[in-house]
């Protein structure tokens, strides 16, 4: 079987966390934004995800870590293994114990040089011991995993030692109980002050790999998702797109063999169309978001057009084979339309 | 007393048989039913006994024999004529006998192993009567007596007084009514009242002339006399009718008397059976002492079948202190012979009434006898197989002062608030016999301190009511039973049976109410108070404590208190004091080590119990309040910190590895010895499994990454619990001030060693611990925590 790639990129939104006390003067506050991009490999099943991890300029503190959520808490298809290694110079896992169970298997594949990664207890990616200063970039941190895209949250955190910030400890002398609380309740609210999260595309566990009808499924729910995030806009625009994936789950049911890959082919090509047009319109490089766009205006962000489109080519590969051969031209002419920036 | 006999039938003793009615009382018991020897062929003639409970029965074979208490026959003596009457004297027992020699016409009273006296002769007498003053000791003799001056022969009466040695006469009455009238006396036809009057009765037989050729107006009655002691005095000379009249041969056949005077005669009489005819039966009349007819009763009353000509008798009478009065009776019908004894009250009422044989139709009495005790004594005749036999027999309380003695055993255990098993019981006998209808009062004379709701049941099941004393008559068997149920306390209860007059007059019962106790705990291991200042939901417990009875756990007391008690056991935990001192866990209730309580109704009574803040094995131990000699009961509690997997705390100071160097306390016997502070604790890392294996991996995660070696300082204590080393250590439950490592209490913390980390080191060691799910605290160290019931201020948790 020939390998094939698809894959695009896309800019992550985030939302800096608001503390609910004062906060201490000079604490490193941090704004990161994280960019995705997302290949798929028919021949072994295994996507890889690609992230670019940009400290704002306005950001106080030098970004020192930053986590992806793995975990999988929806049962699911099995996930394999098989084929994921953790070349990434750095990486450590968390050797016999504790077991970490429900996360995503992933494996780290590369960083940038001086980062460290490996999982968590928590069932996260983390890659730490690095630095990002305010106005750069750095990446990419290569995870790979036989999850299809879904949306997942990060969060990035600047360098913070928080004896900086707070002078007593929980034991100093004189610390009571409601002391030693209000301390820790410091702590927690600057860390959530100074860190970023949001959503980002990750690997997510599939309620299959196999069966179209539970892909066309999951794909519609992944759009209501991004839709809802602000990630996809436009009432005709996304009336269409449902459309269309109603037509080819109604056709998988009638056992309509060649209608099914025909409405997801139009899906597909109507989110191409889209973020074509789209990205010529923002070819200034000014940021894509929804605060740009009413809502009647046809939108499809980067983090949605890589989570719908990547899964409906999934889909089509799992598609009967008249219409995979029927799909073998088109395969090659949109390959080679990848393989430019995307953008 | 008796008459001489008077050739009744030989009868078949057998079976005693109940009443036919209902009576105003139970008839005695049977002391006694005992047959003489082959040898002795003669019937019954009298029958007297002792106040030792010694019976002398006088046979018409001249034979005396005395019948002891328990019923065993021997000879005591004999006389060589025509035994007439026998008298005893209650006050010293000396027993006389009034006898007539035939051969020679001569009457005689002779004493049993004494002297002996030939009455008067005269023409003709022959002795019949005899009686003893037991006050004086003097006897009275009654003679027919044919005076030379009798030209007739209509016969008188001679009454003679005698000395205890029979010497006299020292007074003689004549009664002599001329021609007019025939008297005669026979058989035991005299007594003596406790007063010493002396009392005869004697048929009389007169003749009215009348006109010629009319003959003689014939009028036969019974004629009772009464003279005051030593004869000084006629009292009364009493002629009186009995049974059909005009009356023929009217016999008086025995005659007593009662302490308040009153005389009772047994008469052979003329009555009309069912059909109107007559027949011969028989009379008991009482007289006051002015002479006046306080009742007759007959034969008819008592059964048998007057019809057809069948004879019955009153053979013998006797009366009691109380004015009672005793017959024999013998029914004859057509199914046979049959004896009765009757006891009638004082207003002439049946008593009692039981054929002493059943209805086999061959039985008959002859005498009958009281003693000072009411207790019948009565000899009379019946046949077997292999031919006639005389028999004696008792029934009563026995003889004598009463004796109490116990059957149950003086000394048992008892399970408070509940019955005994079986009853208390204690006999009563007189002369070895069993004494029926004595009361016995039983009384709870001590109780342990502060007992309520004892009581004294009179029978099983009997409602209960709580009393300090019950009376309960003796049975048929002399036993009197009382169920005793115990009162809520343990300890000795006493119970005393008591009988007046009895020897000894009470009999104790120790019965020693034992409990025991059960202590059970809702779950034996808990955590320390405060693993995170506050109270940790897993720091207290159920104590449950039980008591119960000899029959198990199940047999629970209600009502009983106890107290249950908290201590420690030295050096059991991370946090001890040189002297062995340390905190102890204390009930919610009471906010101490210790909490009485008294059983509710399922015999249980539950405390909550309350770790303190340290770590360590505690004792609960249940006891009594009360009862020092009941043993207390001790169940085990672990204080402690555990995983989810309840594995204890771990340390981890006891194995090096490449990676970590260990600050502070360390090994299984290490203790640190606080400046000015004797206050001890072996190593301070401990920690739970799971944290000891997440710290240990974070750790040397670090070192393969860094090559740096990390000094592992504070953790937990064994078993977790304040940790307070060197700290001014003052742990209250609402204080909210302590000092000391707030967050090392739950095996769930680690702190490093910071010297020499830059800030990107902590914070990459931070990182790594982050991955091992280990949260960083600001304390002096670095300070990590990890999952776990410590959840310090929200940085662990479970």
């Amino acid at each position: 079987m020939r390998s094939r790639l698809f894959g695009c990129f896309l800019l992550c939104g985030t939302v800096t966390a608001a503390g609910a006390q004062p906060l201490p003067a000079g604490i490193p506050t941090s704004t990161v934004t994280v960019k995705t991009s997302v290949t798929f490999d028919p021949a072994s099943g295994i996507f890889q995800y690609s992230y670019t991890l940009t400290n704002s300029p306005q950001s106080v503190g030098q970004i020192f870590s930053f986590d992806l959520n793995l975990s999988n808490s929806s049962g699911g298809a099995p996930l394999s293994s098989d084929g994921l290694t953790n070349t990434a110079t750095g990486y450590s896992g968390l050797g016999d114990f504790p077991t970490v169970s429900g996360m995503i298997p992933v494996g780290f594949k590369s960083q940038p040089v001086g980062w460290d990664s490996g999982p968590t207890v928590h069932q996260t990616a983390t890659w730490f011991s690095g630095s990002i200063p305010p106005g750069q970039s750095q990446g990419p941190f290569v995870l790979t995993s036989h999850a299809p895209p879904g949306i997942r949250t990060f969060v990035a955190k600047p360098l913070y030692e928080p004896s900086d910030f707070i002078k007593q400890g929980i034991d100093d002398p004189g610390v009571s109980y409601d002391d030693a609380q209000k301390i820790v309740d410091l702590d927690k609210a600057i860390q959530a002050t100074i860190q970023s999260q949001g959503f980002t595309v990750g690997p997510v566990q599939p309620a299959s790999l196999t069966n179209p009808s539970q892909l066309i499924d999951s794909l519609i729910a992944a759009k209501h998702q991004a839709a809802n995030l602000g990630w996809l806009g436009g009432k005709d625009f996304i009336d269409d797109l449902d459309k269309q994936l109603s037509e080819a789950k109604q056709a998988l049911s009638r056992q309509q063999d060649s209608e099914a890959p025909e409405r997801i082919r139009k899906f597909i090509d109507m989110l191409q169309q889209q973020h074509r047009e789209q990205s010529e319109r923002h070819r200034d490089d000014r940021h894509e978001g929804r605060e740009h766009h009413d809502d009647h205006e046809r939108f499809l962000s980067s983090e949605a057009y890589q989570l719908l489109e990547v899964n409906a080519e999934v889909i089509l590969s799992q598609l009967p084979a008249p219409h995979k051969q029927q799909r073998g031209d088109d395969d090659e002419h949109r390959d080679g339309g990848h393989q430019d920036d995307g953008r | 007393m008796r008459r001489a006999e008077r050739g009744q039938s030989l009868f078949v003793l057998l079976a005693l048989a109940a009443p036919a009615m209902t009576l105003a009382e139970t008839a005695p018991p049977q002391i006694y039913y005992s047959t003489f020897p082959a040898n002795v062929t003669g019937a019954g003639v009298g029958i007297v006994a002792d106040n030792a409970g010694n019976a002398y029965v006088l046979t018409n074979d001249g034979g005396i024999s005395l019948v002891s208490p328990q019923g065993v026959i021997s000879a005591a003596g004999s006389v060589s004529g025509s035994p007439a009457a026998i008298a005893v004297n209650f006050a010293n027992g000396a027993t006389y006998v009034s006898w007539m020699d035939f051969s020679s016409g001569n009457s005689y009273v002779s004493q049993i192993g004494g002297s002996q006296v030939l009455l008067p002769t005269a023409n003709f007498a022959y002795v019949s009567g005899i009686a003893v003053d037991s006050n004086t000791g003097h006897v009275y003799a009654v003679e027919t007596y044919f005076p030379p001056t009798d030209t007739n022969g209509d016969g008188a009466l001679l009454v003679l007084e005698y000395d205890a040695g029979l010497n006299g006469p020292l007074k003689s009455v004549t009664i002599d009514k001329g021609d007019a009238a025939y008297l005669e006396a026979d058989g035991p036809s005299a007594a003596v009242d406790s007063a010493g009057n002396v009392y005869v009765a004697a048929f009389q037989n007169d003749f009215t002339p009348q006109p010629a050729p009319l003959r003689p107006l014939e009028h036969d009655a019974v004629l009772a006399l009464k003279f005051s002691p030593h004869l000084t005095q006629t009292l009364y000379n009493h002629e009186f009718d009995v049974g059909l009249l005009p009356a023929f041969f009217p016999f008086p056949v025995d005659i007593a008397a009662d302490p308040a005077g009153d005389a009772y005669l047994a008469v052979s009489a003329d009555l009309a059976d069912v059909s109107g005819n007559g027949y011969r039966g028989g009379v008991l009349a009482k007289l006051n002492p002015a002479a006046g007819a306080v009742f007759t009763n007959n034969t008819i009353s008592l059964g048998g079948n007057p019809q057809g000509g069948f004879t019955s008798e009153f053979p013998a009478v006797a009366g009691d202190a109380a004015s009672n009065s005793y017959v024999l009776a013998n029914i004859n019908d057509a199914s046979g012979s049959h004896v009765q004894a009757v006891k009638y009250a004082p207003d002439g009422s049946i008593a009692w009434n039981f054929g002493i044989f059943g209805n086999n139709g061959t039985s008959g009495g002859n005498a009958i006898a009281t003693d000072a005790q009411s207790n019948v004594y009565m000899v009379g005749q019946n046949s077997s197989a292999s031919g006639n036999f005389t028999y004696v027999a008792k029934f009563g309380q026995g003889t004598g002062a009463a004796v109490l003695t116990a059957v149950s055993a003086a000394s048992q255990d008892a399970t408070p608030t509940k019955t005994l098993s079986a009853p208390l019981g204690v006999k009563v006998t007189r002369g070895g016999q069993p004494a029926a209808n004595v009361n016995v009062r039983w009384d709870f004379t001590s109780l342990p301190s502060g007992t309520t709701g004892q009581d004294l049941l009179e029978v099983p099941g009997f409602p209960s009511t709580v009393v300090a004393s019950r009376d309960v008559p003796t049975n048929a068997n002399g036993e009197s039973d009382v169920q005793v149920q115990l009162g809520n306390m343990s300890g000795d209860y006493l119970v005393a049976a008591q009988v007046s007059g009895a020897t000894p007059g009470q009999i104790n019962f120790t019965l020693h109410g034992k409990i025991f106790i059960g202590i059970s705990l809702s779950t034996p291991t808990i955590v320390p108070l405060m693993l995170d200042g506050i109270v940790h939901p897993d720091s207290v417990l159920v104590a449950s404590v039980t008591v119960y009875g000899a029959g198990g756990p199940g047999d629970t007391i209600v009502g009983y208190p106890v107290v249950v008690r908290s201590t420690y056991v030295a050096r059991s935990g991370g946090h001890d004091h040189e002297n062995g001192h340390r905190p102890v866990g204390v009930f919610t209730v009471t906010n101490s080590t210790e909490i009485y309580g008294i059983t509710g109704n399922n015999g249980l009574f539950a405390a909550v119990f309350r770790s303190s803040w340290t770590g360590g094995v505690e004792t609960l131990t249940a006891g009594t309040t009360s009862d020092l000699s009941v043993s207390s009961v001790s169940a085990i509690v672990q204080v402690k910190v555990a995983d989810q997997t309840n594995a204890p705390l771990v340390d981890i100071s006891t194995v090096a590895y490449p990676f970590i160097t260990y600050s502070g306390n360390t090994g299984v016997t290490t203790y640190k010895f606080c400046p000015g502070t004797p206050i001890h604790h072996p190593s301070s890392h401990w920690a739970t499994v799971a944290t000891s294996t997440s710290a240990l991996a974070a750790l040397e995660d670090w070192y393969n990454k860094t090559k740096v070696v990390l000094g592992v300082n504070d953790m937990s204590l064994a078993e977790g619990g304040i940790f307070d080393i060197c700290s001014d250590w003052r742990p209250t439950l609402n204080s909210r001030t302590e000092p000391g490592h707030k967050c090392h209490r739950g095996g769930n913390s680690v702190d490093i060693d910071k010297t020499g980390l830059s800030n990107a080191q902590i914070q990459k060691l931070t990182a790594i611990m982050g991955k091992f799910g280990g949260n960083r605290v600001i304390e002096g160290p670095i300070h990590y925590q990890f999952p776990g019931r410590e959840n310090c201020f929200g940085a662990g948790g479970q």
